[in-house]
């Protein structure tokens, strides 16, 4: 048995993999979302509803959050995604807004104060919940839809001239999306036991989309990587104490210099070679000519 | 029959009402652009099947955008397209490909990280749950030599002429009924140049129906049958290549010494 600290620690990690894979899900479609905590928010008060004051049971409740959260993500997706990616983010960031806007004045789920009574989660739960996720991508990442999404993150416009329903397949992909950072947010809510609105705000969606850019956008297991890193470096660097919040974003500023394409994935153009280094300083002449 | 009315609203050609049936590609008076910017002004024209079409025109003669606007990629401001009889006005791309309206887009746009074989297959996509596909891959693939040995190499890697190959490769796999192709010379040297216009020529000559728009007029109208001719968003000449060709008022501004070198 793993002591208590192991067990947290096992399904912070677990719920931060899940959230990557999630988010993985839209961003290999070329699609970035402002605001999935807010579907990680419908789904933990979805199951917490469903579980403190029906008490359903939490794998039941887990589901149907993950249905609320895929319902969200076609609406707002077939609102959003139709238009430019500028656009998408500002509606997706509006609509985490408005998400805790409306839990903060909704006295049933506990208002701003926050919701409670929910009994614990359990690793394995995580663990098949993250398992049938990977079977899916393993699944996806091999077919015909997989290629579709690759094509779409990569050139639009080439994606429909070649027959695909760019928006159709593009809110599906951020549906599905929506529905695991909705099952994500359901097991979360039943580890940290208290929820309230403020915890899913813009810092919680910004987390999840730099599990995705750190880790790699072109395979998704890079986003499991992105996930652990980004949740274990603050336990690893530990002993910096209070210079561990700059020596985090210096990291981050380098790996984003060095490999643009994040932890895991081939780079197209840069990779970490004295050329690149080279090509970095300032008398660059013709660098960027023929590529 | 030429006709060079230089006043536009070209009426329907005569030379296409020659070919019984139903044309499989008919656009009437169709107006597209962006914003308040008139992109083409008033565009009829027709393609019978087994034609081959060319629509040609200098830099910002309305090309693109005709061609964005029939093949749904911008929607039409007004006028009306039929696909084999059926209207397709502004219908979105994807719908249109599986109507059978293929389409090779300026900058042939391969996806360069995707392979070979990958980009053919998207090509395919539209056809869901045709069990030919594969057989299809294996005859595109034979056909484009250069694409052979490279089936599993990234697109992005191949050459400008194998990537405009490979363009038009996609595009054939969703087995169009008519293929439009957008500047396909662009950007490639000229014994390239050659190359793609002898294929567009084999595949016209296998019977497939093709819209051409080219700025290489001589080119363009050198394996074309028909030909109509566009400045500042307006058909200002149509006529079969031939006479298109021998027309003076065409070797002269669009032939010029400048255009005989391209």
């Amino acid at each position: 048995m793993m002591d208590a600290y192991t067990e947290a620690v096992v399904i912070r990690l677990g719920i931060a993999i899940l959230l990557a894979l999630g988010y993985w899900i839209t961003a290999a479609t070329g699609k970035f979302s402002f605001g999935h905590a807010a579907f990680m928010s419908i789904g933990a008060y979805t199951a917490s509803i469903l579980t403190v004051k029906f008490d359903w049971s939490l794998e039941t409740s887990m589901l149907v959050s993950g249905l609320t959260a895929a319902v969200a993500g076609a609406f707002i997706g077939w609102i959003a995604l139709r238009l430019t990616i500028l656009y998408l983010a500002i509606i997706t960031f509006a609509f985490a807004e408005i998400v805790k806007i409306l839990l903060d004045s909704w006295d049933y789920a506990g208002g701003a104060s926050g919701l409670f009574g929910m009994r614990g989660t359990t690793p394995q739960l995580l663990a098949i919940c993250i398992g049938v996720v990977i079977v899916y991508l393993f699944f996806l990442t091999r077919s015909r839809k997989g290629l579709s999404y690759e094509a779409i993150r990569e050139d639009e416009q080439a994606a429909r001239a070649c027959g695909l329903g760019v928006t159709r397949i593009s809110v599906e992909a951020f549906a599905v999306s929506a529905a695991i950072t909705g099952v994500a947010g359901a097991l979360s809510a039943h580890e940290t036991l208290i929820i309230t609105p403020a915890q899913f705000g813009a810092p919680q969606s910004l987390l999840i989309i730099l599990f995705v850019v750190l880790g790699g956008v072109q395979y998704f297991w890079g986003a499991i990587v992105g996930a652990v890193v980004l949740t274990m470096l603050p336990i690893w660097f530990d002993f910096l104490e209070e210079y561990y919040q700059i020596t985090y974003g210096l990291l981050f500023v380098a790996l984003m210099i060095l490999r643009p394409q994040g932890i895991v994935g081939s780079g197209t153009e840069r990779r970490f070679t004295m050329r690149a280094l080279a090509r970095l300083s300032p008398k660059r002449g013709k660098a960027d000519g023929d590529g | 029959m030429l006709k060079s009315g230089r006043h536009t609203l070209a009426p329907e050609q005569p030379a296409a009402a020659l070919v019984s049936g139903t044309p499989t590609l008919q656009v009437r008076d169709l107006r597209a652009g962006y914003g308040r910017i008139t992109g083409i002004d008033g565009i009829s024209l027709t393609v019978s099947a087994g034609e081959l079409v060319a629509l040609l025109g200098a830099n910002g003669a309305g090309k693109s955008t005709f061609l964005r606007a029939v093949s749904g990629m911008i929607k039409p401001w007004s006028g009306s397209v039929h696909l084999r009889g059926d209207d397709v006005t502004g219908q979105r791309s994807d719908r249109l490909v599986r109507a059978g309206m293929a389409h090779v887009p300026e900058g042939r746009r391969v996806l360069p990280t995707l392979t070979v074989e990958e980009n053919l297959r998207l090509g395919a996509f539209a056809r869901r749950g045709d069990g030919d596909v594969d057989a299809d891959l294996d005859g595109v693939i034979a056909r484009f030599e250069p694409l052979r040995e490279r089936r599993n190499q990234k697109a992005g890697t191949l050459s400008g002429g194998e990537q405009q190959m490979l363009a038009i490769g996609r595009a054939l796999m969703a087995r169009p009924t008519i293929l439009l192709l957008d500047e396909p010379s662009l950007g490639l040297s000229p014994r390239l140049v050659g190359e793609v216009f002898a294929l567009i020529r084999d595949l016209a000559s296998e019977g497939l129906t093709i819209l051409l728009v080219e700025q290489n007029v001589k080119q363009g109208l050198g394996c074309a049958d028909r030909g109509y001719l566009l400045s500042t968003g307006s058909v200002v000449m149509t006529g079969s290549a031939k006479e298109l060709l021998a027309d003076p008022a065409v070797v002269g501004s669009y032939l010029g010494a400048r255009g005989r070198d391209a």
